[in-house]
């Protein structure tokens, strides 16, 4: 056997660290730059002073954040389950036997393509105690783009989804061949397909 | 621009209907908006003319023009969306991946698959062209996974070669787990 798979050989790459915080500060800079324009017509509210300093002071500390996301989060593609483990206070661990993953996503947003990421998606159609209600994991990413999208995708598992986001696209691709393989090679007996 | 060309596109080719009836969606709140606002403006403007001068020309240049280059830029957009969207039925998975900006790839193994699920929307009947959804057990599935803007024949077909691969799939699964289950109990 080839043994087993972890982050070491496809990680999330540290440029994703600034990715997940790039739509923040845009934001910010627009937001700045509307205020700068009402400063010079003297027009100033305070309201929106501090909104724009709660908003600069929060993007340091989501750096921080996903970059411990980033340190805490480990996968291994072992020969019959694929074993994640995440947490920076409170340690959860996962184990998903490849058979029952439904499908397989790799996506790629506008900063993705500007740095030549991609994010690989797994999902099973868990409804357990590893999946806790979707949209928790989201603190100041930013909607992007319509609701299909989502938010900036934060590494790690939560809901009936696992996240690799910010592998380089060729390491997604490899990773995605990977899981589909492990998943040819261990189906499950019974069937989920209603057909 | 080349186009995303598969095995599967090759035999169920997507209508280039699609992308006028992607244009015309897309376009079609836009154009009652703005015909909206130039109906209002005309009126308003018509009836001010002689204190205001004479503005109605300029309106209707400036909003017919705008009119006309979302349509363009909107149709542009749905060409390339055409152009790039790829799908595949290959021997173990479907995949399907679309988004020339952004793009995003699902795929799915025929197991997960549970069901295929044909439609038209008021459009598609003006145009003559389905949609073949095929969705897993998952929410972000149901919206990703599917085939929109073919004709009929490529519709049928992409069912008939769906289910047969489906039901193919399930059965011969169905039949290594049966003297497996003979040796050992059932797990219940």
């Amino acid at each position: 056997m080839d043994g087993v798979i972890t982050e070491q050989n496809y990680p999330v790459e540290g440029i994703w660290v600034l990715k997940s915080i790039l739509g923040s500060l845009i934001a910010l800079l627009v937001f700045g730059s509307f205020y700068l324009i009402r400063l010079r017509f003297g027009i100033n509210d305070n309201d929106t002073n501090f909104y724009l300093i709660v908003f600069a002071i929060f993007i340091p500390f989501y750096l921080v954040y996903s970059a411990l996301r980033r340190a805490t989060f480990h996968y291994s593609i072992d020969a019959k389950f694929l074993n994640l483990q995440q947490g920076i206070l409170n340690k959860q661990q996962r184990h998903i036997p490849y058979g029952v993953i439904q499908n397989v996503f790799v996506k790629q947003d506008l900063f993705d393509r500007l740095f030549g990421l991609a994010s690989l998606t797994l999902e099973n159609a868990s409804m357990g105690a590893g999946s806790q209600q979707e949209g928790q994991t989201k603190l100041f990413g930013l909607t992007l783009s319509n609701k299909k999208q989502q938010r900036v995708e934060m590494v790690g598992f939560s809901g009936n989804k696992v996240s690799i986001p910010g592998l380089t696209k060729q390491n997604a691709e490899v990773l995605k061949g990977i899981v589909l393989q492990k998943m040819k090679e261990n189906p499950i007996e019974d069937s989920q397909s209603g057909l | 621009m080349a186009i995303a060309m598969s095995k599967t596109r090759e035999q169920f080719p997507l209508s280039t209907k699609k992308v006028l009836k992607k244009t015309v969606t897309g376009t079609l709140v836009w154009v009652i908006l703005l015909l909206i606002i130039y109906g209002v403006s005309a009126i308003f403007l018509i009836s001010l003319a002689e204190a205001i001068g004479n503005y109605f020309g300029i309106v209707t240049f400036g909003i017919l023009g705008t009119l006309f280059l979302i349509v363009v830029l909107t149709y542009l957009y749905q060409l390339w969306y055409y152009n790039v969207y790829f799908y595949d039925l290959t021997d173990d998975y479907i995949v399907i991946k679309k988004g020339p900006i952004t793009p995003h790839e699902i795929t799915i193994p025929y197991e997960r698959i549970q069901d295929v699920y044909v439609d038209q929307d008021i459009l598609d009947r003006i145009f003559g062209l389905y949609d073949v959804h095929l969705s897993s057990a998952t929410i972000s599935s149901g919206m990703a996974a599917h085939i929109d803007g073919v004709e009929k024949p490529a519709a049928d077909g992409l069912r008939a070669v769906l289910l047969e691969t489906i039901s193919k799939r399930i059965s011969r699964n169905r039949g290594q787990s049966i003297p497996q289950n003979n040796t050992t109990p059932s797990a219940q």
